[in-house]
């Protein structure tokens, strides 16, 4: 009975692409069953698609190049209301193009994304020619505002992705120029906590546009590097002030927060990933700082305690991250 | 990627007769034994790395400041570098490659540190050493992390510090040859980027032996790309170019995006059809523009995307908009004409783009 039931788990198991190989390595499997298991692991190639896409994006990105190229050479030579009309016009082959191809295809919403980053290069350009003295954070607030409805119904993410660049880029200038580093963090780590839980809401309700994992991954990246400025902000000078203490409080909060969603709502193995090594390099930070206030200086006995404690904390780290692992196994 | 039990996929192979029957049961154990010792995941050995390189580097300062070891006595800093290595590859003996409890996990994570520490001191002895003895200037360094990764690189199966290991040895190797600011040493760069291309190119598609030789091939994608940008980007400190003979690596990167394609087709009959002649003729025309990055990247796009390596694609995505911008950030030509070519080339592309679209050829089987 125990026999058959260790029988039934093994051939239950799911395979990964690294027993393929061992397999295909040790002589147990052709090449050619290789290449149907891996097929059958991936899908198909689509090489059509694939070059499709490939070509769009590159024909796209160089086409754009190259308008910015004309303009930087023509600059003094071109007269304001034909530098004008060249960007309008291709903003409207943009559209153009997006009303042609329609937008449930890639090349629509490429076209889409192109017009969106025509209107950039208008505002730059508007900005110049009239002198119009404005800092850098409202051309950033308005290119933000301007593409957000083209952005909204284009359903695609890599304009999602060009408009929260953007618009974080409105939301640093903006700060910055009133020299305010702590509200700038603050609204920062609100503008992209939102971002993100929109998407997560939105993979719960099962939007299938915002599926791709790397729009996931590059949002808690980006969270994850201000939710760690305020961390280190207090650990190396407390009670600078109180709102960085606020944001650091908010900072430990949102990692809290991200590691719940992550481990019990979503379950992402690569997102928990990428937290526990913030986790970490905080615990390491904060640990290696307690040890040089206690010492007052670099002594040996610091490096090696602070040493021995990086090992806990990164070895803690593994061992809680392997549990979730085969904890997650073991439900499915 | 789809979630695919061993049943599900022997059952498959069997209906599709690409293996016997009878060969299943053996087939089904070895899966699960191989479960048992497979490598950590990617995400567990970077949260691994970066907690070896801080616990190493914080080791180094240690023996430094202790004096526990004497940073003068060469001799005495290559002794503790073995002596950590052995250490190395003892612990992670004792946790049997495959760590499944918190011993075990320590175990490696300790481990881990250790090598590095141990072959940064290694490193460092060996080098002063010829340094001292041969005037050997970066050589020395090179030739001891080459000597203890070739030491380390059978028992030491963390694939991680294999990488950086290996990476680090084609760095230096790379480094001591411009070093030497002599342009007679021309011919050894060539060398080391066409059997660096081969070598890849074997292990990449060789079937016994590409599992267990992934960190040589990610070593070696990234040290192509590096000596590409190095080879475009002439620093004004020293004039480089005078040492990289870029149409060498252009000859032999037009044959690697040549083999990529050819491979990707995988029969002589799909070559003739007009799609892949529409391509081996872009192959060559990038060959004649010299756009030896692009062509790099566009090799690693094609042989990851065969072999279902999302890590050699996403390299290839990573590298290819850089070294699209250097081509035509370097073309000698005005700001005017440069327009005109990037509108040109971005036309082309779209161009082949809506020929796919035309001929029906972009969408999901």
């Amino acid at each position: 009975m125990h026999q058959k039931d260790t029988e039934n788990d093994i051939a239950n198991r799911s395979v990964d692409r690294h027993a393929i190989d061992c397999l295909s390595a040790n002589h147990l499997i052709s090449p050619k069953a290789r290449e149907h298991a891996l097929d059958l692991l991936y899908g198909d190639h689509h090489w059509g698609l694939w070059a499709y896409r490939t070509l769009l994006a590159i024909g796209i990105s160089l086409i754009l190049s190259g308008v910015v190229c004309f303009f930087a050479f023509n600059w003094s030579e071109i007269n304001s209301t034909l530098k004008f009309a060249i960007i309008e016009f291709s903003i409207l082959v943009g559209l153009i193009g997006t009303q042609f191809f329609q937008l449930n295809k890639l090349s629509g919403k490429i076209s889409l994304l192109a017009s969106s980053v025509l209107v950039g290069v208008f505002l730059a350009v508007f900005g110049q020619i009239y002198q119009t003295s404005t800092d850098a954070s409202l051309f950033f607030i308005l290119w933000t505002l301007l593409i957000l409805p083209w952005v909204i119904i284009s359903k695609f993410l890599a304009s999602w992705a060009l408009w929260i660049v953007v618009a974080n880029l409105s939301c640093i200038f903006y700060w910055l120029q009133f020299e305010k580093s702590d509200v700038m963090l603050l609204c920062l780590i609100l503008l992209n906590s939102t971002f993100l839980a929109f998407r997560e809401y939105g993979i719960i309700q099962k939007v299938n546009w915002l599926k791709g994992q790397w729009f996931r991954l590059m949002l808690l990246a980006i969270l994850l590097v201000v939710t760690q400025l305020p961390i280190y902000q207090f650990i190396f000078n407390p009670a600078f002030s109180d709102l960085s203490d606020f944001n650091a409080i908010l900072a430990v909060v949102a990692h809290i927060g991200f590691y719940a969603t992550y481990r019990f709502k979503l379950c992402d193995i690569w997102s928990l990933s990428a937290i526990l090594s913030s986790v970490c390099l905080i615990a390491t930070t904060c640990i290696g700082r307690l040890l040089y206030l206690s010492f007052n200086e670099y002594s040996p006995l610091f490096f090696f305690l602070t040493g021995v404690s990086s090992l806990a904390v990164f070895s803690t780290a593994l061992l809680h991250l392997q549990f979730i692992i085969q904890q997650k196994d073991h439900r499915e | 990627m789809i979630k695919l039990s061993i049943k599900e996929l022997l059952n498959n192979c069997v209906k599709n007769r690409l293996i016997e029957e009878s060969a299943a049961p053996l087939i089904e154990k070895f899966i699960y034994e191989d479960q048992k010792t497979k490598q950590l995941p990617l995400y567990l050995q970077g949260i691994m790395g970066l907690g070896a390189l801080i616990t190493s580097w914080t080791g180094v300062l240690f023996l430094n400041d202790s004096k526990l070891i004497n940073f003068e006595m060469t001799l005495e800093i290559l002794l503790w570098g073995l002596g950590f290595v052995l250490c190395a590859i003892l612990i992670i003996k004792k946790s049997k490659d495959a760590p499944q409890g918190p011993t075990s996990i320590i175990g490696v994570q300790s481990s881990f540190c250790m090598i590095l520490l141990g072959k940064y001191l290694f490193t460092r002895g060996f080098g002063t050493i010829l340094t001292l003895h041969f005037n050997a200037k970066l050589w020395g360094p090179f030739l001891g992390l080459l000597l203890i990764t070739s030491i380390t690189y059978p028992f030491y199966r963390i694939a991680i510090e294999r990488f950086l290991s290996i990476l680090g040895a084609l760095v230096l190797f790379q480094f001591c040859l411009l070093n030497e600011k002599n342009s007679d040493l021309s011919w050894a760069l060539n060398l080391l980027f066409l059997l660096q291309a081969a070598l890849g190119g074997y292990l990449y598609t060789s079937y016994k032996i590409y599992s267990a030789s992934k960190p040589i091939i990610y070593a070696i994608a990234a040290n192509l790309c590096l000596m590409v940008l190095i080879a475009r980007y002439e620093p004004t400190a020293y004039d480089f170019s005078q040492l990289y003979d870029l149409r060498f690596f252009n000859g032999v990167l037009t044959f690697v995006l040549l083999g990529s394609v050819i491979s990707a087709a995988k029969s002589f009959q799909k070559l003739k059809t007009p799609p892949m002649i529409l391509a081996l003729g872009s192959v060559i025309a990038l060959g004649i523009l010299e756009s030896l990055g692009i062509m790099l990247a566009l090799s690693f796009l094609i042989l990851g995307h065969a072999k279902h390596e999302k890590l050699l694609v996403a390299l290839g995505a990573l590298f290819l908009p850089a070294f699209l911008f250097s081509y035509y950030y370097m073309l000698d030509l005005n700001l005017m004409t440069k327009s005109g070519v990037l509108i040109g080339s971005g036309l082309l592309a779209l161009t082949g783009a809506f020929y796919l679209h035309v001929k029906q050829l972009n969408a999901k089987n």
